[in-house]
């Protein structure tokens, strides 16, 4: 029986799409956010404010977002962080930039953070450095879904456009999980050092 | 950043799966966007494209066909102001966006500039920090078809978000991910006429005359080859779309045979003066009822003018939709997209009216799609 079901698995791989990057922004894979990411936390929203400032060809504007840091999986240990993002909208005016991250306050997120050289998004990979946490009401546990709002069905669907082919449904990643892979991902990374 | 702009900006148009495109809520005012290409000189490129302007242009073309009351002007190399915020809509290579790092593995980012619900300005960036070429079909690792990205990016210039990060699933070129789909697909096109409306191929408002014009001076019309000719050609348009350029291929409604004799006869009205709306009106007619509404008048010997490719392009997409819905064809494949069809039948077809013979008209028109100089007519 295990013989059968992992050749049905085989097969199941085999007939998955060859996996597609994004058309603007390469997604990285799991293990690129944690080695490329020069802080990964699980933060919380508490403010966040656009304003002009000066750009090289005139001004712009950009967003603030101030995130309260429940837990540092890597990187340095900050109570508050704050993060720049381009776009935003100030009085009348907008700039929208596509694909960038927006943030409410209240929103809890895991955030894989690379901002050395002021980005235009300081998340690793634009969007797909973040992992948005929302409590399943039915169990009261905080479970991680994708940039988009998409549940995780594992590590191997993080940078793949078309879900891995499974034998059975994937049971979502929760955040207890989810942390413990990055635990697991830096601790290895900092072995190889 | 406010709930307005970050979560209301985006409307879904309709839970339909046949039109899952999301769109922008901050739609350009109706008429023209002029887009200034700034994007600098390139070798011929893979797809035949001889400055990354021309691969642009293309892009912009394949969105124009496809709109009725917003069109994208192109300023060919232009030497406007770079800059966000100035009102000006750049499109451009650069290392980064106006100061700001992109950021590694962004290939390129849009802005949109919108003053209370009406936009004022877009802004294109590609990375000039990545391999770029210009080419159709399968992707290539470690080269970013520019082509690709561009009509992705200027769909977002047009409105449209990404469904598949909307909970749809369809093919589409402004999905988020790329793939091998290198051309508009229903979706996009539905997107973008939800937002300008499709153009229509109408037919000629008659217009009462004052007073009795005189008869025109008869004169031969332009002659178009035997349909077993350009049948042949498109034959062989296929093969080299799927065997030489290693095209993939995408369903369309409208048989190879349809395609050929339909497009020629546009083309033949066109050469012989009708407008592009009366043109494509009369080919409808003919499907319709069988029969072959005159042409509009005579064109000097000699002097046989074909329509930009816009045009045709847009007579094309029209064909598509009148197999699809009109006719109720069954989708078939083909490997040439529609652009290259438009192109190429019309090339070949410029060549035959001005002297040359099928073999040689053939012979000239591939040429071309391997990236040499269009060869000269045969008069």
């Amino acid at each position: 029986m295990k013989t059968a079901r992992a050749l049905l698995a085989l097969a199941l791989l085999a007939a998955a799409p060859t996996p597609a990057a994004p058309t603007s922004v390469a997604a990285p894979s799991f293990d690129d956010l944690v080695a490329r990411a020069e802080s990964v936390v699980v933060a919380r929203v508490v403010s966040v404010t656009s304003s002009w400032v000066p750009s090289r060809s005139g001004r712009a504007i950009v967003t603030d977002v101030i995130f309260a840091i429940d837990r540092t999986l890597k990187g340095p240990t900050y109570v508050q962080r704050s993060l720049e993002f381009l776009g935003g909208t100030v009085g009348d005016d907008t700039l929208h930039v596509w694909g960038m991250p927006t943030f409410h306050v209240g929103d809890r997120d895991v955030l894989f953070v690379s901002d050395t050289g002021r980005p235009a998004s300081p998340l690793v990979g634009f969007m797909y450095g973040r992992f948005r946490v929302v409590r399943d009401t039915r169990t009261d546990i905080d479970m991680v879904r994708t940039h988009d709002g998409r549940p995780l069905g594992g590590l191997d669907e993080v940078g793949n456009a078309q879900p891995p082919a499974r034998v059975a449904p994937a049971r979502p990643l929760t955040l207890d999980d989810f942390v413990r892979a990055v635990d697991a991902k830096v601790r290895l990374l900092e072995r190889g050092k | 950043m406010r709930r307005r702009a970050l979560v209301a900006a985006f409307l879904l148009a309709t839970a339909s799966a046949a039109s899952a495109y999301v769109l922008l809520s901050d739609p350009w005012p109706d008429g023209t966007v002029a887009l200034e290409l700034q994007l600098g000189g390139a070798p011929v490129l893979t797809d035949g494209s001889t400055s990354w302007g021309e691969s642009a242009e293309s892009a912009l073309a394949a969105w124009n066909a496809v709109m009725a009351r917003l069109q994208f002007r192109v300023v060919r190399d232009s030497t406007a102001a770079k800059g966000d915020g100035n009102g000006v809509n750049n499109v451009l290579f650069a290392n980064d966006i106006y100061g700001m790092a992109f950021g590694s593995g962004v290939l390129a980012v849009t802005t949109n500039w919108a003053r209370r619900t009406r936009r004022v300005e877009a802004d294109v960036i590609f990375n000039a920090a990545l391999t770029w070429d210009s080419y159709g079909g399968t992707l290539r690792r470690g080269v970013q078809d520019f082509h690709r990205v561009a009509l992705h990016e200027f769909g977002h210039v047009v409105g449209l978000d990404h469904p598949d990060e909307n909970g749809q699933t369809v093919p589409a070129v402004m999905n988020s991910r790329i793939s091998n789909i290198d051309r508009l697909q229903q979706d996009d096109i539905a997107g973008a006429q939800a937002l300008y409306g499709a153009p229509d191929i109408v037919p000629p408002t008659p217009t009462p005359a004052p007073t009795p014009a005189p008869p025109p001076t008869p004169g031969p019309t332009v002659s178009f080859p035997p349909r077993n000719e350009s049948l042949d050609f498109r034959v062989q348009l296929e093969a080299k779309y799927r065997d030489g350029l290693r095209r993939s291929a995408s369903p369309t409604y409208v048989d190879m045979e349809g395609d050929i004799v339909w497009t020629q006869e546009y083309a033949r009205y066109r050469v012989n003066l009708c407008s592009h709306a009366d043109a494509g009106s009369r080919v409808m007619t003919a499907i319709d009822s069988g029969a072959t509404p005159p042409v509009c008048g005579s064109a000097p010997v000699g002097t046989a003018q074909f329509p930009p490719r816009d045009e045709p392009l847009a007579f094309r997409t029209a064909l598509e939709a009148k197999y699809r819905d009109g006719l109720k064809r069954t989708a078939t494949s083909s490997s040439v997209d529609l652009e290259g069809d438009v192109v190429w039948i019309q090339e070949y077809l410029r060549y035959r009216v001005n002297g040359c013979g099928h073999a040689v008209a053939a012979q000239n028109v591939f040429a071309q799609v391997d990236g040499f100089a269009a060869p000269p007519t045969c008069r």
